[in-house]
């Protein structure tokens, strides 16, 4: 029956109209179920909790709706800036930390060195370690009183009294931005060496006919090589340190005095030791926000670099 | 136009159907009594389930709370008992309850520290248990019950207890010429000793100062006649006389008194507290059971060490520990889970809680269980019972804690703020969080 004026006119149609289209949009339903019911549904329900007042404690109250009173009320916290201001510290930070050590130990372990495999597999150490596991440990090291860090900066003599890490205002967050970095940057090694193994090595013997140097070739030929592994790599690694909860909450549960609070530390508080789940919701949905915001930027640089 | 309106209503049905399967409890089972035993047909039992910290689970089958269970179920056939060990952590087995119990579901049963009751019942996730335990409450220290009294009922039933008592050096005291059997007995004998005490790398006193140091702080707040809240229960009095001179008192031995570690200030569990006392880094410590338990299990402590009362001033006063058993708002089983609880926490099973080194939270413990005749420093905790408070019994008390009073102590350790002014800031705050705003 259909003529083919029919067909074209059908092709103008928007996707969802056209004929073809309804066994496809009949078999990803089960897809958009589970895609609602675990991302928008809950997503939906954190932003209408976050426009209600909602105390655990007081369950007489009731859940009225309040407007913005949440997200004013999570505004006018010094402690929420504090958060987001380490949030900011402890993202960028450890990201930098994981990529630039997972870069240097792939080019390490993709050069052709002696006993290489063993190395690759005592990288992943960190990585598998339980991250509980590992930050234990870690509150161990940094011990005022028995941990080895005092111990060995003291034997070499770079300080005179051990130093409190985890005690201090000061060195509070970069010893926690440390012990995840360390933990996590395996990751990244993993990755770019799997991208490293898949550059020919015509090119570097190009190049050296070329008289290239060594940065030469790493700049223009690894770098670019590597470039789409190592946005992704950048944005998974960001998403991760942005909402690590367990490593901070090991080691100093945002302290001392706020010191390394970070915004899901401070979630946490609001909706487990505060139980006021609407302004936990709206927090939650300020970091979506964030984070949704990060992953547009990436996005958008990914475009321009296919450009 | 009518396939589009067919196709979003397939996927419109679908999502509702699961979302509306997610919400639906599964039905109960019912139980019927015995009866259907006698005529041969398979018996409908009633299914508890019920949390315990995993500790309590260790050996599975074997462990003793699961095989005092066996004995139980053997006069009481109609009831099948699930234990669900759970890991303790800080605050995380609560709150997977909370998850639970909110969303309709959750165990029948659990064991909860003695500071959730008054919260969960707050939130309204477990039964009021007064009307069941009756007269029967006398038989428990007065402590653990008014722990678990919120507005008039009781929702849990007191398990183990732990009261807070002093660790003390003996080999310490004997060097610095103090008689090792007389631990102090006020503050200022308390603030001599540490003094006493502290040289070669000794220290006179160590707590958890990561928390900064309400944790301990608390009972010598009471021991002074203060108190979190004042009479009425609505506003705080921590910041009236009383209450100033405890926090100098205290605050004063970490910042001018000198017989405090620096490296406690990052401490936050009893391991770091147990390792810093059997390597002599302190010579005093606050402690409740699991610091014994922890130094018992120590291999290498070549020192003689005691446990003794805490010191007291205007009063004697204690923290309590322990747990409480406490039943879901969820479970329509209320009578079967009570069986269980009456029977786990009577007198005839008080042995079971020697094989976890723990203290009942019952009077006539010292009758029963062998573990206060064989073991003195346990005695000491059992008889500190009589002294022990629990934590303020207000749902806001975590929050107070973590938001007000440990950044003011923070504040005034870390950056040498005037106590008086912190706590009155601290205070404040407080009293806008008992006012809900």
């Amino acid at each position: 029956m259909a003529s083919r004026e029919d067909k074209m006119w059908q092709d103008k149609l928007p996707g969802w109209r056209r004929k073809e289209n309804f066994l496809g949009f009949f078999l990803i339903t089960p897809a958009l179920i589970i895609l609602f019911s675990v991302i928008i549904y809950p997503l939906l329900l954190n932003l209408i909790m976050s426009f209600q007042k909602i105390l655990m404690m007081k369950p007489y109250l009731g859940t009225p709706f309040t407007g913005f009173d949440n997200y004013i009320n999570t505004l006018e916290d010094p402690i929420f800036w504090r958060a987001l201001r380490n949030t900011f510290i402890w993202t960028v930070s450890c990201v930098v930390l994981q990529i630039s050590l997972g870069l240097g130990a792939a080019l390490l372990l993709n050069a052709p060195i002696k006993g290489r495999g063993l190395f690759r597999g005592a990288m992943l150490i960190p990585w598998v370690t339980p991250g509980v596991v590992a930050a234990l440990t870690w509150r161990w090291m940094y011990d005022g009183q028995f941990g080895i860090f005092n111990h060995i900066l003291m034997k070499i003599g770079l300080i005179k009294q051990p130093i409190v890490w985890l005690g201090n205002y000061s060195t509070a967050l970069p010893a926690v931005i440390a012990e995840y970095s360390w933990k996590m940057f395996p990751f990244a090694t993993v990755m770019l060496l799997a991208a490293l193994q898949t550059i020919p090595k015509e090119l570097y013997e190009a190049a050296e006919v070329d008289g290239a140097t060594g940065w030469q070739s790493f700049r223009h030929i690894t770098l670019p090589e590597i470039m789409p592994t190592l946005s992704l790599t950048t944005l998974l690694t960001s998403i991760w340190t942005f909402n690590n909860f367990d490593s901070i909450w090991l080691l100093t549960e945002g302290g001392p005095s706020y010191a390394s609070e970070t915004l899901t530390t401070y979630v946490y508080k609001a909706a487990f030791q505060a139980f006021n789940l609407g302004k936990a919701s709206s927090i939650a949905f300020i970091m979506f926000m964030l984070l949704f915001g990060l992953v547009l930027i990436y996005a958008r640089a990914l475009r321009r670099g296919k450009e | 136009m009518r396939k589009k309106v067919l196709v979003v209503s397939v996927v419109l049905l679908l999502i509702f159907s699961i979302l509306a399967g997610c919400g639906q409890q599964p039905a109960e089972q019912t139980s019927d009594s015995g009866a259907d035993s006698e005529n041969g047909a398979p018996v409908e039992k009633t299914k508890l389930e019920i949390w315990v910290y995993d500790e309590f689970y260790k050996q599975g089958d074997n462990s003793p709370i699961a095989q005092s269970t066996k004995k139980f179920l053997e006069d009481n056939p109609d009831l099948e008992i699930t234990f669900i060990p759970t890991p303790y952590g800080s605050t995380s087995y609560r709150d997977k309850y909370i998850q639970a119990a909110n969303g309709g579901g959750g165990p029948d049963i659990i064991l909860s520290d003695n500071i959730w009751v008054p919260q969960l019942a707050a939130m309204e996730l477990i039964h009021p248990l007064t009307d069941k335990l009756g007269a029967k409450k006398d038989e428990f220290f007065q402590g653990p019950i008014d722990a678990a009294t919120l507005n008039g009922d009781i929702y849990g039933v007191p398990f183990d207890a732990g009261s807070m008592v002093l660790f003390y050096n003996k080999t310490a005291f004997e060097k610095a010429g103090l008689d090792p059997e007389k631990p102090p007995k006020t503050w200022d004998e308390f603030k001599a000793a540490a003094h006493a005490v502290t040289k070669d790398g000794t220290y006179g006193y160590g707590l958890m100062g990561g928390w900064g140091g309400s944790f301990e702080w608390l009972p010598w707040l009471w021991q002074n006649g203060g108190d979190i809240l004042d009479e009425s229960g609505t506003k705080v009095a921590f910041n009236n006389e009383a209450g100033m001179e405890t926090t100098e008192f205290f605050l004063n031995l970490i910042t001018k008194e000198g017989v405090v570690p620096e490296a406690a200030l990052a401490w936050k569990s009893w391991d770091e507290l147990v390792a810093a006392f059997s390597n002599q880094t302190i010579a005093m410590v606050q402690g409740m059971t699991v610091m014994l338990q922890g130094l018992y299990a120590q291999e290498n402590i070549d020192f003689e060490w005691g446990v003794a009362p805490l010191p007291g001033k205007v009063t004697q006063a204690n923290t309590l520990g322990g747990g409480h058993w406490v039943v879901n708002k969820n479970s329509n089983k209320l009578d079967a889970a009570w069986r269980w609880i009456d029977y786990i926490s009577s007198s005839e099973n008080l042995g079971m809680l020697d094989a976890y080194s723990r203290i009942s939270a019952r009077r006539d413990a010292a009758e029963y269980q062998e573990l206060l005749k064989n073991d003195k420093n346990l005695l000491v905790f059992f008889e500190a019972l009589e002294y022990s408070r629990p934590r303020p019994i207000i749902p806001e008390w975590t929050q107070i804690d973590y938001d007000t009073i440990q950044p003011a102590f923070m504040r005034v350790i870390h950056e040498g703020a005037d106590i008086r002014e912190v706590m009155n800031e601290a205070a404040e705050i407080s009293n806008k969080i008992l006012a809900g705003e």
